[in-house]
């Protein structure tokens, strides 16, 4: 009993000294924490929300880490899915209301205004402007459009993705299609060639993933926006903004495109694509190693970026590592430590070839391995050539909640063949409502 | 009288004491929450903001004009609706067929209650599976009759039916059961009374069975409504609420504003709502089943 | 008139055969699907018979995932909600039926009030309040909010009534305590309402996906439904393999399936009451 209570008076002794900490003095840590630093490594716990096989990579990285760095143990924990609204989100929340929160978290890139604008996540700014590695300018041009929240970076990319156009090689070259579709015009008229057979072995030109992710690339390229410069008003439904759904709706009803219905439509996406079912799909090119795996030699594949219609803008995609506010200043030079040797480019390579997500720093180009590896797996190539098109997505707390909105719209479209403007403007409507917050 | 009164000391500690513990649990777990979830959904609040907002009334406002909060209500009853309809009579038949007295009754009970002690999630599954439009079972049979069948669980038109279908497998056996233990109870006196009154069968059916059964379907109807009401497991693991909302019930409604969406103001306000409902809905089961469970 | 009611007899069996094999059909077809090649599954013309044993399939889906771990959990915590459960319940209705306590009238109303409110409607509620004690991901969150019900109370109520109060009386008078007399003359009299009890809701929590969906979120809490339901998921790292999402789908039931054979005149016997908690 009376320890307990001593453990709770040093919580809050250390929590108190965080607090002073954190204004500025985060380099320097208090002589208590440094002393402590001397004995035992520093402890830093770390949630994330990647599952089979990218967990077991993450481990075997964190182990790394761990074996190069004596004065920290990184601890990392996986706390289920890192999606929007996900289990690791929810047990976040959980934590942070019971006071127990972890030190670093992964956070899926369109969640961070959330957590950001509760002021529940450390301000990185300072950290990056001072770090050697981890400098804003140290990053591949358009990653970062997702880490910051009302100009303060708050998070470093972690595990990042971008959807791109998977196409078979093999479909292509009997069409007699000498390259993958840059626009979506050309989309159109290369559904309509790729479509053959009938019945159960029918092969569609075109699979669009009914996701908001992907629909966020469609608002943005056909020249839309989502929601307005205050954030305010939904604007989703304009004429530009529902260009490219109508098109993919245009070539579903023709018979040229198939979508992915029920609670696994992203597995079944990438997985029709696998088992040759579709010429051409939307997917994120962190499912490349998955194609890959799946297809193995029976047929030739790549990624093209995504179409470009009246512009070309893809949404940044997968998760970004924060610092919780309230961390003791010792684990929060532990844990800037662990993210600065994460996204080192060593590091970023040996991640990205391992789990098909894209390296995040310019100076992995440079260098001669990763250049040959590029070479050789000519998909990534096209993922890095698509990154500085990212567009950063409305910083709203809201989003989340406009985003189901949509993914339901998206369902009606796809799914249900509902005509595109009404279903879109209905949705507009929705988000408005939540936005204005009545 | 000092003997009377330590006795009536002795039961009031003893009572009080021996009913501290349940009462405590359901305290601190069902009423304090009840209580709670009223105070929720008067603020605007996503879990982790510091300050909570409060907006009175607005919640309620918000919902009552939202379009997917009137869907998840109406998805709600048409299940509900679509439960009573088929359940209800379907249960009766077999229960009358059960009480003939045929050869083999218990093998056909056990094997039309086995669904029903099977967790719904498992089912769910089997039944996507089924239901999947290129390889599953039910269009493929269908097929032999050169019937194209629907996409089951990916078409607004179907998928609510779908679910429908799945949740009678599931409940069938329990309303064949709560029936049957009614006809049994009224078998053997009345009937015999109304066949030396000259009867027939069908005569008994209607005029002397089925009034003497009325408590149990009256009890049927409430639990199949407050089943309905409850739905939720089936419709995560089969179709996620999709496509566009055409499967979201009140529940699953609840669920993804509060824990998808961390709108807790809004999903509190529905969570009220399906509180009084189902309120009012046990007030006149546990009226009515206290009747008839003693009766039994 | 013979031959009319041979007749009738003829078409009831017709009905209920019919009826119960579609009830059978999707169990079997969970069999056979668990014990199928996937290209048997994805093949679009039908076969009703499996013509190849992947007996395997059972060991690839249980080695999966830690379902051992996940049986554990199931179990463990399950068992505990109705030990305590049983506890707090038989408490309870002993006052109710057996000691003429002041305000026990007040009291069994209010138990009953606590049957109308369902868990889905306050479940956010008593999320916040689990959190503010650290019990969201534990063992504790799973079993905590249950161990308190009014169903049991009422239940056992009614079990104990058929307990002559001759019996309890004639014991006070010997001096026996209150407590010697609930477990030594009532608990082994109402045998049958306890194992009702125990067995309804063992099945009712080992089925449910609702709340542990909620209050966990890491697989060494993981509960079964909540596994079932993430098997098929590229998290659960198993794409869209039916054949062995079937198989875990059969082991997961085996234990209500048990419960079902052995004690199926106890389930039987709560159903009426047991409606309650849908």
């Amino acid at each position: 009993m009376v320890a307990k209570r001593l453990t709770k008076f040093s919580a809050t002794v250390l929590a108190l000294t965080a607090l002073l900490a954190v204004d500025g003095a985060v380099q320097l840590p208090s002589a208590a924490a440094m002393k402590k630093s001397s004995k035992a490594p520093v402890q830093v716990s770390f949630w994330y929300g990647l599952g089979g096989q990218l967990g077991n990579d993450v481990q075997s990285m964190v182990a790394r880490f761990n074996a190069t760095h004596p004065g920290i143990h990184v601890t990392a924990t996986y706390q289920g899915s890192y999606s929007g609204g996900g289990p690791e989100q929810q047990k976040l929340l959980a934590a942070i209301r019971a006071g127990d929160a972890p030190d670093v978290a992964q956070m899926e890139v369109h969640s961070m205004p959330v957590f950001a604008a509760a002021g529940r996540l450390l301000p990185l700014t300072h950290l990056m402007a001072a770090s050697k590695s981890d400098k804003p300018g140290d990053f591949l041009t358009g990653m970062l459009v997702s880490t910051q929240y009302k100009g303060v970076y708050y998070g470093v990319p972690f595990n990042r993705s971008v959807p791109v156009l998977f196409y078979n090689k093999s479909m292509f070259a009997k069409a007699h299609i000498a390259s993958p579709p840059a626009t979506w015009a050309q989309v159109m008229v290369d559904a309509k060639k790729l479509t053959h057979g009938s019945g159960h072995s029918k092969v569609y030109g075109f699979e669009p993933l009914v996701d908001w992710w992907p629909w966020e690339a469609s608002v943005w390229s056909g020249g839309g926006h989502i929601l307005s410069k205050n954030l305010s008003q939904a604007q989703f439904a304009t004429p530009a903004a529902t260009r490219i759904i109508s098109m993919e709706q245009t070539l579903l009803k023709q018979g040229y495109a198939v979508v992915q219905t029920g609670p696994q439509y992203w597995t079944e996406t990438t997985q029709a694509f696998i088992h040759g079912q579709v010429a051409m799909d939307i997917d994120s090119i962190g499912d490349s190693g998955e194609v890959a795996k799946g297809v193995g030699k029976s047929f030739q594949w790549g990624t093209a970026m995504f179409p470009a219609d009246v512009m070309r803008a893809v949404p940044p995609g997968g998760g970004d590592a924060v610092i919780l506010a309230g961390t003791p200043a010792a684990q929060q030079k532990a844990a800037w430590t662990f993210i600065q040797w994460w996204t080192a480019a060593p590091q970023t390579i040996h991640w990205s070839e391992m789990t098909g997500y894209v390296p995040v720093q310019k100076s992995v180009l440079n260098i001669p391995s990763y250049k040959a590896y590029l070479h050789a797996h000519p998909q990534f190539a096209t993922a890095l050539a698509e990154l500085k098109f990212q567009h950063a997505a409305p910083p709203s707390p809201q989003y989340l909640s406009v985003l189901q909105y949509v993914q339901n719209a998206l369902q009606g479209v796809f799914d249900l063949r509902q005509p595109v403007a009404s279903t879109m403007q209905n949705a507009a409507k929705q988000a408005d409502s939540q936005l204005s917050g009545n | 009288m000092i003997i009377k009164n330590r006795l009536l000391l002795h039961n009031a500690l003893a009572g009080w004491l021996f009913i501290l513990p349940g009462l405590a649990a359901l305290t601190l777990f069902v009423f304090i929450p009840a209580g709670y979830v009223v105070f929720l959904s008067l603020l605007r609040w996503n879990l982790i903001d510091v300050n909570a907002q409060f907006v009175g009334l607005g919640n309620y406002s918000h919902l009552f004009a939202s379009q997917s909060f009137q869907q998840a209500l109406s998805n709600t009853l048409i299940l509900g609706v679509g439960q009573i309809v088929i359940l209800l009579p379907l249960g009766l038949l077999l229960a009358v067929l059960l009480d003939m007295g045929l050869r083999g009754t218990r093998i056909y009970r056990t094997v039309m209650f086995g669904p029903y002690v099977l967790p719904l999630v498992a089912s769910g599954l089997v039944w996507t599976l089924l239901y999947n439009p290129g390889f599953g079972l039910i269009n493929q049979v269908l097929g032999w009759a050169h019937i194209s069948g629907p996409d089951w669980l990916g078409s607004s038109g179907f998928a609510l039916l779908a679910v429908l279908i799945m949740t009678v497998w599931q409940y069938l056996g329990y309303y064949m059961l709560i029936f049957l233990g009614g006809l049994q109870n009224v078998s053997a006196v009345l009937k015999e009374a109304a066949a030396i009154d000259g009867a027939n069968d069908r005569q008994t059916f209607w005029h002397v069975t089925l009034p003497a059964l009325s408590p149990s379907l009256f009890f049927a109807l409430i639990i199949c409504t407050i089943q309905a009401f409850q739905t939720f497991d089936q419709v995560y693991v089969m179709t996620g609420g999709g496509p566009d909302g055409a499967t979201t019930t009140l529940v699953y409604y609840i669920f993804d504003e509060g824990f998808q969406m961390y709108n807790i103001g809004t999903a509190s306000a529905a969570s009220m709502v399906l509180l009084v409902l189902l309120a009012l809905l046990t007030w006149l089961q546990v009226r009515l089943g206290r009747r008839w469970v003693v009766e039994e | 008139m013979a031959a009319k009611r041979r007749l009738a007899r003829i078409a009831a069996h017709a009905i209920l055969i019919v009826v119960s094999l579609g009830v059978l059909t999707p169990v079997y077809w969970m069999a056979v699907s668990a014990i199928s090649p996937m290209s048997a599954i994805f093949s679009s013309t039908l076969h009703l018979f499996p013509t190849v044993f992947h007996w395997d399939n059972f060991v690839r889906a249980w080695r999966s995932q830690p379902f051992g771990l996940y049986f554990f959990n199931s179990l463990f915590t399950n068992l505990a909600i109705v030990f305590i459960q049983l506890i707090t319940s038989c408490l309870a209705a002993y006052a109710f039926v057996f000691i003429p306590f002041p305000g026990r009238h007040a009291f069994f109303f209010i138990i009953l009030m606590a049957m109308m409110v369902p868990m889905q409607a306050t479940f956010i509620p008593i999320y916040l309040m689990l959190s503010q004690v650290h019990f969201i991901n534990t063992y504790q969150g799973l079993i905590v909010p249950f161990v308190g019900s009014a169903f049991g109370i009422f239940l056992l109520r009614q079990g104990f009534m058929s307990i002559p109060k001759e019996v309890i009386a004639a014991a006070r008078i010997d001096g026996a305590s209150e407590f010697h007399i609930l477990r030594s003359i009532v608990l082994p009299n109402a045998k049958p309402a306890l194992i009702t009890l125990a067995l309804l809701n063992f099945v009712w929590h080992y089925n449910s996906l609702f709340w542990p969906l909620i209050a966990t979120n890491s697989t060494n809490v993981r509960v079964l439904p909540v596994a079932l339901s993430y098997f098929l998921s590229q998290e659960g790292g198993n794409n869209l393999q039916w054949n062995l999402m079937m198989a875990a789908d059969l082991f997961t039931i085996i234990p209500v399936v048990l419960i079902f054979i052995f004690g199926q005149r106890f389930i039987v016997r709560g159903i009426a009451s047991s409606a309650v908690k849908g």
